[in-house]
């Protein structure tokens, strides 16, 4: 329903940073230098493409590609129900 | 980078001051320290007594973001070979404040993919990041297409004075009226562009207004929305604005003197003390920039205060 690679794509353009540095696992705070605001960011862009509503107690869960994937496939897949 | 092949109704290539496409914020002269195939490296002091730092913000001189971004784009011109039209802003972040008397070092590299030229410049001060800046260029760009509806303007709408919300002053002061506000949602604000501002002391009337100081306007028409509930036009104390990232800036057609702007401004989320907003600027009803999202930051005061000596 979520097609991984387009949210590669999607995140790593929000983030300015190369796909392929986007690994499933490479944490974006950790790894990849994201401070809390561009966290933000990738939120609000998810939930713009993907048209949810991701409240902002689940920034936290959002910390790498795999988190980011299965939160949406999550809140698609309720959405939907 | 090699010369471009020669095009129809091609864009001027030398561009002396005062005959540039578009005018400048900041005339400093660039210093060149290294160049190499696809960018290089540059620097540009920040004078105490550069004018347009008069009021932004009276008694708190900092370097305005979007001054940042203005030296990005001259680094590019200076050391990228970079000639087309300056079409967008990917992204920006503004990692730490730059103060009267810092150095700013960018360090740029271009790469180009297809019509779009990207360029990405690194911002310095004494080696701490400053900013990353991820501009376009692209002659002929598609026009920008408004990111927000249009909003209805009452007549009976509220006529707050923008002093009275924002810090900024002349001649940084760019938000001349609010036209419609109704928090916490949107607003919409004017600015008339006139050759009377800076930029045009060497620069003629058919000049495009600078980009940067048209981001900066519709920046600070966030900001009166941002603030229209908790006004605080005293940069000195209480919670002040600062910007963390602009993105996803498409630029149109150029801005001239006599152009009134129309910035609209919609707050997508608010958590607090942290806002991210979207929306657009037009001038007679065509969109010359839309702005798909900012991230504004409100921070204590004291936050602001210098933490190093660097540069001081």
């Amino acid at each position: 329903m979520v097609d991984k690679e387009e949210l590669r794509a999607t995140i790593a353009d929000t983030l300015d940073v190369d796909a392929a540095q986007l690994t499933d696992d490479a944490h974006f705070m950790d790894d990849l230098g994201i401070d809390s605001l561009m966290a933000l960011e990738v939120m609000v862009v998810l939930e713009r493409q993907y048209g949810v509503k991701l409240d902002e107690s689940r920034l936290k869960e959002i910390t790498c590609l795999n988190r980011a994937h299965d939160l949406l496939h999550a809140e698609l897949a309720q959405a939907s129900s | 980078m090699t010369a471009a092949p020669a095009a129809p109704a091609a864009r001027p290539t030398t561009r002396a001051p005062g005959d540039a496409a578009t005018a400048r914020a900041v005339t400093t002269p660039l210093t060149v320290h290294h160049r190499h195939g696809s960018g290089g490296v540059v620097t540009v002091p920040w004078d105490a007594g550069l004018f347009p730092l008069r009021g932004h913000y009276p008694g708190f001189p900092i370097v305005p973001g979007v001054l940042l971004v203005e030296t990005a784009d001259r680094a590019v011109r200076e050391v990228g070979g970079v000639e087309a039209a300056w079409s967008g802003i990917r992204t920006t972040r503004f990692q730490r404040p730059v103060y009267p008397g810092d150095v700013l070092r960018a360090e740029v590299e271009v790469s180009s993919g297809g019509e779009i030229t990207t360029a990405k410049v690194a911002l310095t001060v004494a080696g701490a990041a400053a900013a990353t800046v991820t501009l376009t260029y692209q002659d002929d760009a598609p026009a920008p297409v408004a990111a927000v509806p249009h909003a209805r303007v009452r007549p009976g709408e509220p006529d707050p004075d923008v002093t009275g919300i924002l810090p900024h002053r002349y001649p940084m002061l760019l938000v001349d009226r609010v036209l419609h506000l109704d928090p916490p949602r949107t607003l919409l604000a004017a600015k008339a562009v006139s050759a009377g501002e800076w930029p045009y002391e060497h620069a003629g009337t058919t000049t495009g207004y600078p980009w940067p100081l048209v981001v900066e306007s519709w920046c600070q028409s966030a900001g009166v929305l941002a603030a229209a509930d908790r006004p605080n036009p005293d940069v000195l104390s209480g919670q002040v604005m600062l910007f963390g990232g602009i993105s996803g800036i498409t630029l149109g057609a150029p801005v001239r003197p006599g152009d009134v702007l129309v910035h609209r401004v919609q707050l997508d989320r608010d958590l607090g003390d942290v806002l991210m907003m979207s929306g657009s600027s037009e001038v007679d009803g065509r969109t010359v920039m839309s702005v798909d999202r900012i991230t504004m930051a409100m921070r204590p005061a004291d936050a602001l205060a210098r933490t190093s000596g660097a540069g001081a």
